[in-house]
């Protein structure tokens, strides 16, 4: 629980990752015992994954990179006073999430493991560009801003060392871009910053009462309506989980496009709709257990937190791979009980903890903006103890403020920048393999399996938008055209 | 209105340009002071007190409990 309690602050605090939270507590670790040690990290792994969450719902702030699909409707449900209900639906979906990754990491860790091995550069070239034809749907009412958005984030994601021939690429002599610029500073600036300077511009403050205030967890009706994306979002953050490096930005984005295909209430995503909420928080938590499959079958970590996890097994002598089952199957199994109580422990202190959050946010306007603002200055510093990257949050944020005067989604930048790297490296790592050919794509079956699903994808988006276009177009308006 | 936002993202750069010759503590009384009293709160003691009770919170938990260096006064 300590874990736990320790992962949702540090999820919670923009800038303080999962992998922060989880490096900060390694050296603490190195004088207990192993099983305890493992369980503690991944605790604090499994918190941190859940606390990204709560700030992108309460103040616009995802406060990890997967959390930044739930602050589309999370957030807009904070506005309209429901911001209690959007956090009870994210725990709730979050805890089922969470126990759902675990049952498939406990039964499925050796089926799984070979699923990851399979993937090639191509396949994850083609997975990346699955993740970003999502961009089609979250375009909103323009889908050429969407694309021009999205191109924006792309742009973002090319600055930095080359990711074949190390050259340095728009850095313009600043060593603090040479590893590229952070997605998180991006989503900061984007969504808080800009957000502000909104807030600022705007004299009444739209703040939640009553109801709004309390934490409310999802009564009969609603579970039974979150059931469909919390299936969705806990068999893409399965799948999704198990790659290394895809991670649970894509498996958030990808789990709330397909809820919103699939929902009978298409219409309320985007406008605080619950299972807007429910199918990337769900996705994102499975993403925390599944994340574990290739750390432990194969000692190969998929993001910072795992590879923080693996220091931590290396460190007490354990060995990843199949020895490790067999040699050390107490100390597996001390994992999967320690996680289990972690997700169960997200429950308990999730409704310790959410209320005073929902407290903090209903104080006076001028009292929160100036406490967000002073937050988002500690925590971006605290990354990489950079000024430089505080400068880049201020303006990214101008950026975003204007985006939101010229109606410019900011999702597809998102998605731009946090899959930018994976595509381009992947991409161009298979033209090195093939001799640049470009058949290599289609000749390698998972990525011609997944060229076809993006292919799919893009045009039922893509007709659907044109089904609206025409309709509105024959009821006079035309919104939704383009 | 962009005169408002202008306001907010001046107090940004502001603090950018202060925090490593001043520090942490006092250049986040100041982001506060300035928030608070250009979104209408007014000077007072209310807002004073707030200011640094709420650096002094920051300073705290991200240097001593998250063990994380903020600038320190002069550099230092």
């Amino acid at each position: 629980m300590a874990g736990v309690g320790w992962g949702i602050l540090g999820g919670a605090l923009p800038g303080i990752s999962p992998s922060i939270a989880m490096a900060l507590l390694l050296p603490l670790t190195y004088g207990m015992e192993p099983g305890l040690a493992i369980v503690l990290l991944a605790s604090t792994y499994v918190g941190a994954e859940y606390g990204g969450s709560i700030p992108a719902i309460l103040i616009n702030t995802p406060g990890t990179n997967a959390a930044a699909a739930t602050v589309l409707d999370g957030y807009e449900m904070q506005r309209q006073g429901r911001g209690g209900e959007a956090l009870g639906i994210s725990l709730y979906s979050g805890v089922l999430g969470g126990l759902f990754g675990l049952t498939m990491l406990i039964l499925l860790t050796e089926q799984l493991a070979e699923v990851a091995l399979a993937f090639t550069p191509m396949a994850y070239f083609s997975l990346g560009l699955l993740g970003l034809s999502v961009i089609v749907s979250l375009s909103g009412e323009s889908l050429l801003k969407g694309f021009a958005a999205a191109l924006f984030g792309l742009m973002v994601a090319t600055v930095g060392s080359d990711p074949i021939s190390g050259v340095s690429r728009f850095t313009y002599g600043q060593p603090e871009l040479l590893d590229g610029i952070a997605p998180i500073l991006i989503m900061v600036g984007l969504f808080a910053v800009s957000e502000l300077l909104r807030q600022a511009s705007v004299p009444v403050w739209d703040k939640p009462m009553g109801e709004g205030a309390r934490l409310k967890l999802p009564d009969g009706p609603m579970r039974r309506r979150l059931i469909k994306p919390q299936l969705l979002g806990s068999v893409i953050g399965t799948v999704e989980g198990v790659m290394p490096g895809a991670g649970g930005t894509i498996a958030s984005f990808m789990s709330y496009n397909e809820a919103r295909r699939w929902s009978k209430n298409k219409d309320e995503f985007g406008k605080g709709s619950p299972e807007g909420v429910a199918a990337p928080e769900t996705a994102n938590n499975t993403v925390a257990s599944t994340a574990l499959v290739p750390v432990l079958s194969f000692g190969i970590p998929g993001s910072n937190s795992a590879a923080i996890l693996l220091g931590g097994l290396l460190v007490h002598g354990l060995l990843p791979g199949p020895r490790l089952f067999e040699e050390n199957s107490g100390i597996v199994i001390g994992l999967y009980t320690g996680l289990f109580v972690a997700t169960l422990s997200l429950l308990v202190l999730g409704m310790l903890i959410l209320p005073v959050c929902l407290w903090l946010v209903n104080r006076p306007k001028a009292y929160l903006m100036a406490f967000i603002y002073a937050l988002i200055f500690s925590g971006i510093y605290s990354i990489d103890q950079s000024l430089f990257d505080l400068g880049l949050v201020l303006g990214a944020g101008t950026v975003g403020f204007f985006m939101r005067l010229a109606g410019f989604p900011f999702l597809p930048t998102v998605l731009g920048v946090v899959l930018g790297y994976l595509v381009e490296s992947n991409f161009r790592r298979s033209l090195v393999l093939s001799g640049g050919d470009y058949a290599i794509f289609l000749e390698d079956p998972i990525s011609l399996g997944l060229l076809i699903v993006a292919g799919i994808f893009i045009l039922g988006s893509l007709s659907a938008r044109m089904w609206v276009g025409w309709r509105s177009l024959r009821g006079g308006s035309t919104s939704g055209l383009v | 209105m962009l005169r408002r936002a202008g306001g907010v993202l001046g107090i940004g750069i502001a603090y950018l340009l202060i925090v490593t010759t001043v520090g942490y503590v006092i250049a986040l009384i100041m982001v506060l002071a300035a928030m608070l009293v250009y979104l209408g709160e007014g000077l007072n003691v209310q807002v004073a007190l707030v200011s640094i009770g709420g650096a002094c919170f920051f300073w705290v938990l991200f240097e001593y409990f998250l063990g994380i260096s903020m600038p320190g006064f002069w550099g230092l």
